[in-house]
């Protein structure tokens, strides 16, 4: 799996060598339609999945990304290349998507502000409840709909912080310029993603089906044994550690 | 010394000042309990990441060949911008016929003046519609071709400079006698 900030589509157009994203900005400026398809088929397919996380619907999201892409292009010449141009193009979908969410809010936001922060911190973190094997979990259809709806059930704001942060490795002080928030709300928001995201998670992991244990490998013994080492793989006595 | 679970998070997301994280990582080494909350937030970071690349990967290329479609009609709507983009796009539409000398006299002559440096009115004022040519630093020394166009002649020099690759098109009408 790729580290955060570090996925690009493979695919470029009209152009079989690497060529570094500030020259095609350079070209596109200059008109060239090829230079900036280059830059679309690089960078689309991470754009959307930015988008989908916060808006979870695939039309908006495509929408979303589609506008930026011409947003990027009629503002080219004011890009200065301080950043990489995927970082002023995530930053171009990220405004439209929170446009479209303020615009479109299908539910009321509900979320706990950083001076709730204290009173809920004994609602910790829970241990890792998937024994170790993410990867391996995302094979599996019923984790990554549970995943889903995870994601769904989350408010607005805390999808937002959680998508930038887990997607493109945004730091806290880069999300509280992108949200124009505090360094502390957006630690709040990202750490009560975090942990609604577990507990929503929790109960697939506490009660995991008979496909879901032999997809993790997870032989039925194992669910009978006590909860001794923290690093143990299996699903069922991680969660119950929790 | 007890450790809030939110600094067991700043500690996985690299955000604590290191003076803190030297007592949080010293923590977490005898602590196997806040050792698997630390994984747990790498745990959250792949399942999430994962979920929605494979969410992107699930959408079909023609989705997306659509979408490229619809920004080259937006792009094609654009006004160029900046006087350079305009003379590049117009250079792109008529390239072909420049090159084999069967542009018009009239769009010949409009690029020409547009090109002309520096022009001033009567009251000494500068031209606004002019550019004002600046010398550029050349990586190389200009490749000069000549253009014969309906009506008069030119100049085509391609050259290097600090802004990349330049075409520059002079063209005389053959009712002048100004070189370049």
């Amino acid at each position: 799996m790729n580290k955060p900030g570090q996925r690009a589509s493979t695919a470029t157009h009209g152009r079989t060598t690497a060529v570094d994203d500030h020259e095609l900005v350079l070209a596109a400026r200059k008109g060239d339609r090829d230079a900036f398809r280059t830059l679309f088929e690089r960078y689309h397919r991470r754009a959307y999945a930015l988008a989908f996380g916060v808006l979870r619907h695939q039309d908006d999201a495509l929408d979303v990304v589609q506008d930026a892409f011409i947003k990027a292009h009629k503002y080219l010449d004011k890009f200065e290349g301080n950043s990489s141009f995927y970082t002023w193009l995530y930053r171009i979908v990220m405004n439209l998507a929170i446009d479209h969410l303020r615009k479109h809010r299908r539910v009321k936001p509900v979320e706990l502000d950083e001076a709730r922060l204290e009173e809920s911190a004994d609602e910790g973190l829970l241990p890792r409840i998937l024994g170790g094997n993410p990867g391996r979990a995302l094979q599996d259809k019923e984790i990554r709909a549970r995943i889903d709806s995870a994601l769904a059930e989350l408010s607005e704001n805390h999808r937002s912080v959680l998508v930038m942060r887990e997607l493109e490795g945004l730091s806290y002080e880069e999300m509280a310029t992108a949200m124009s928030c505090s360094k502390g709300t957006i630690m709040s928001r990202l750490f009560h993603a975090r942990r609604n995201m577990q507990r929503r998670l929790l109960d697939l992991i506490e009660n995991p089906s008979r496909e879901l244990l032999e997809e993790l490998g997870v032989k039925e013994s194992e669910l009978d044994e006590p909860a001794s080492t923290p690093s143990s793989p299996s699903v069922a006595s991680t969660a119950r550690r929790g | 010394m007890a450790i809030k679970d939110i600094e067991l998070m700043q500690h996985a997301d690299g955000e604590l000042d290191e003076r803190v994280a030297v007592n949080v990582r010293a923590v977490i080494e005898r602590d196997a309990d806040a050792r698997t909350k630390v994984e747990s937030i790498n745990e959250m970071t792949e399942l999430v990441r994962g979920h929605l690349e494979l969410s992107s990967d699930e959408i079909p290329d023609r989705r997306f060949d659509a979408m490229w479609r619809e920004v080259g009609k937006a792009i094609d709507l654009e006004e160029p911008v900046g006087i350079w983009a305009k003379i590049s796009a117009w250079f792109d539409r008529y390239r072909g016929h420049v090159i084999t000398g069967a542009v018009s006299a009239g769009a010949v002559a409009a690029l020409a003046l547009v090109l002309r440096p520096g022009d001033r009115d009567d009251h000494g004022k500068t031209n606004p519609n002019v550019i004002d040519v600046q010398p550029a630093a050349l990586r190389s020394a200009p490749v000069i071709e000549e253009l014969e166009t309906p009506g008069g002649n030119g100049t085509v020099l391609n050259f290097e400079d600090e802004d990349g690759h330049m075409t520059v098109i002079m063209v005389t009408p053959a009712d002048t006698v100004e070189g370049i």
